[in-house]
């Protein structure tokens, strides 16, 4: 693997029982890029986190983190090594304070922790509810914190799945303004995103996922003209030039 | 004799104030594996006696007192804790309810038989703190071995609290029983976690035997009266609740206080079922639980 390549999945898989979530995934992000992972509904895409971050162990193939294999290492091994993820699906830690949250993900023995926790609170403008219980919290700012929290072992990667779901524009904003910030800092992010202006808009490269498989690469002109991704999103195109769902 | 003179109320009140310190020990250790791991360890009282054999032991052997075996004790207990979880109960963790009881029932039965063939089913206890103390201006008379039992065990849970609320270790645990997978991907080693909880659960329950050695007389069949009871008392205060288990110690504690006051110490047997009858028509979830927790 090139060093300018900070991910690499290759031949990535992934059944269950009969059915292939993931068939033979490659897939490369350079290192300080923003990469947008795209796809329909089922691709496969939210099953790719899960395996790359060790939450699904059940993966076949390679998965490479800075040239080290991480495929079977446990989540907690994963995060340590500089690779930190959010879920679809905010999961803040309800009885713990906005604080607490982050410093639960602080690295054992950083001294600094306190310090970068308030400082990334102030950054996204949660001051005020620096000591509010995670559950006390709109659906907005828990992602904002669960974002804050993927942050504090300053990472070298982030698998961000779709982290501006649910969230009002104000606070959107305010979260891609974080996202550009830590990518200007140097941090890679690997993004699952719905939203095609945000991906047009962040991400260089894109790949599309569909049906467990990578059917296009590129930038966003490039995929967004591919008659595959064009098949996957909106169905097979009829002689007729009409379109089926 | 007019039970209603207020001396005899405070007399009642702070007996069983310290009665259910104990209590509330022993049983913030099994809500806090239930809190964890949603296993109902039925070998926590079991724990709780081999910190009383441990106590026993070292003061019949070496004439160490039970508050100089305390931390001894505690350190024993957490280790084998530490490995009991790594051995046996990380296997049943998320598992159903019914494994984690058969597991644990059947580990309390291992040791109470273990109990019985090395120390027999004599009943022992440790006469070093005897004798009463009388408080002249509340015209109180405070029970040695009784008060230094409640005061250790609100100190000790009193640390737990402070240290699930403020140390890093403690946050960890809370975040693992909040939401065990968030907690693995943000660098916490789970399974670390969980036995460092089984290891304290079992320090706490060891601290519990230990303190028990001063007031009651005890055999390896003790345990299991107090393993009902402690579930009884999670039960009320509200399952995986720490705040809640000492809630409902103290609860039961002046419940059986009162009641062997005022009835008879055979009702006060019988309090705590009562008890838990009474909370889980009235509030299923438990004083302090969540519906979504019961």
């Amino acid at each position: 693997m090139v060093d300018d390549i900070i991910l690499e999945t290759r031949g990535l898989r992934r059944d269950f029982g009969g059915v292939q979530a993931l068939r033979g995934v490659n897939l490369q992000v350079h290192r300080t890029s923003i990469t947008g992972l795209i796809g329909p509904n089922g691709s496969g895409k939210t099953t790719l986190f899960q395996v790359v971050s060790g939450m699904d162990r059940g993966g076949n193939g390679k998965v490479l983190f800075n040239d080290q294999p991480i495929l079977g290492l446990r989540p907690w091994q994963i995060y340590r090594l500089g690779l930190a993820r959010t879920f679809q699906l905010s999961r803040v830690f309800p009885g713990l304070t906005v604080l607490q949250n982050l410093l639960v993900a602080g690295r054992p023995g950083d001294r600094g922790a306190r310090k970068r926790a308030l400082g990334l609170i102030g950054r996204v403008k949660l001051c005020e509810h620096v000591n509010a219980l995670g559950s006390e919290l709109s659906y907005g700012q828990q992602r904002l914190v669960e974002f804050l929290r993927v942050l504090m072992c300053n990472p070298a990667l982030i698998l961000l799945d779709e982290p501006a779901a649910g969230v009002n524009p104000t606070l959107r904003h305010i979260l891609w303004e974080l996202v550009r910030h830590i990518n200007g800092l140097g941090t890679s992010v690997l993004i699952i995103e719905h939203n095609m202006n945000v991906i047009a808009d962040l991400c260089d490269p894109v790949y599309v996922l569909n049906e467990g498989e990578i059917i296009a690469q590129g930038d966003f002109d490039t995929v967004r003209a591919d008659p595959r991704v064009l098949e996957a999103y909106f169905g097979r195109t009829q002689r007729s030039g009409g379109t089926t769902s | 004799m007019d039970l209603l003179q207020p001396a005899i109320l405070l007399q009642l009140a702070i007996g069983g104030l310290l009665a259910g310190a104990l209590y509330a020990l022993l049983a913030s250790g099994l809500n806090l594996v239930f809190g964890v791991m949603r296993v109902i360890n039925l070998a926590h009282g079991e724990l709780m006696i081999a910190g009383a054999f441990l106590a026993w032991l070292l003061y019949s052997l070496l004439g160490l007192h039970p508050l100089l075996a305390l931390p001894v004790a505690m350190v024993v207990l957490y280790i084998l804790g530490f490995y009991l979880q790594r051995l046996l109960i990380e296997r049943i963790v998320g598992r159903d309810e019914l494994t984690s009881l058969l597991v644990t029932y059947g580990l309390s039965i291992i040791l109470m038989n273990v109990g019985l063939l090395v120390f027999s089913a004599d009943f022992r206890a440790v006469p070093a703190l005897q004798g009463a103390v009388y408080l002249e201006d509340l015209d109180l008379v405070l029970s040695k071995p009784r008060a230094v039992a409640g005061i250790v065990s609100i100190v000790l849970t009193a640390g737990v609290y402070w240290f699930l609320k403020h140390s890093r270790t403690g946050k960890a645990i809370r975040a693992v029983s909040e939401h065990a997978e968030v907690a693995m991907i943000c660098g916490i080693d789970v399974t670390r976690i969980r036995m460092v909880t089984f290891g304290l659960a079992a320090a706490m329950a060891g601290a519990a035997g230990v303190m028990l050695t001063t007031i009651y007389s005890f055999s390896p069949e003790t345990g299991a009266d107090f393993v009902l009871k402690c579930f009884a008392i999670i039960v009320i205060g509200g399952m995986g609740n720490f705040v809640g288990a000492l809630l409902g110690g103290l609860l039961l504690g002046l419940a059986e206080a009162f009641v062997s006051g005022f009835l008879s110490t055979q009702w006060a047997e019988a309090v705590a079922y009562l008890l838990l009858v009474l909370v889980l028509i009235l509030r299923p979830a438990g004083l302090l639980g969540k519906a979504d927790a019961a």
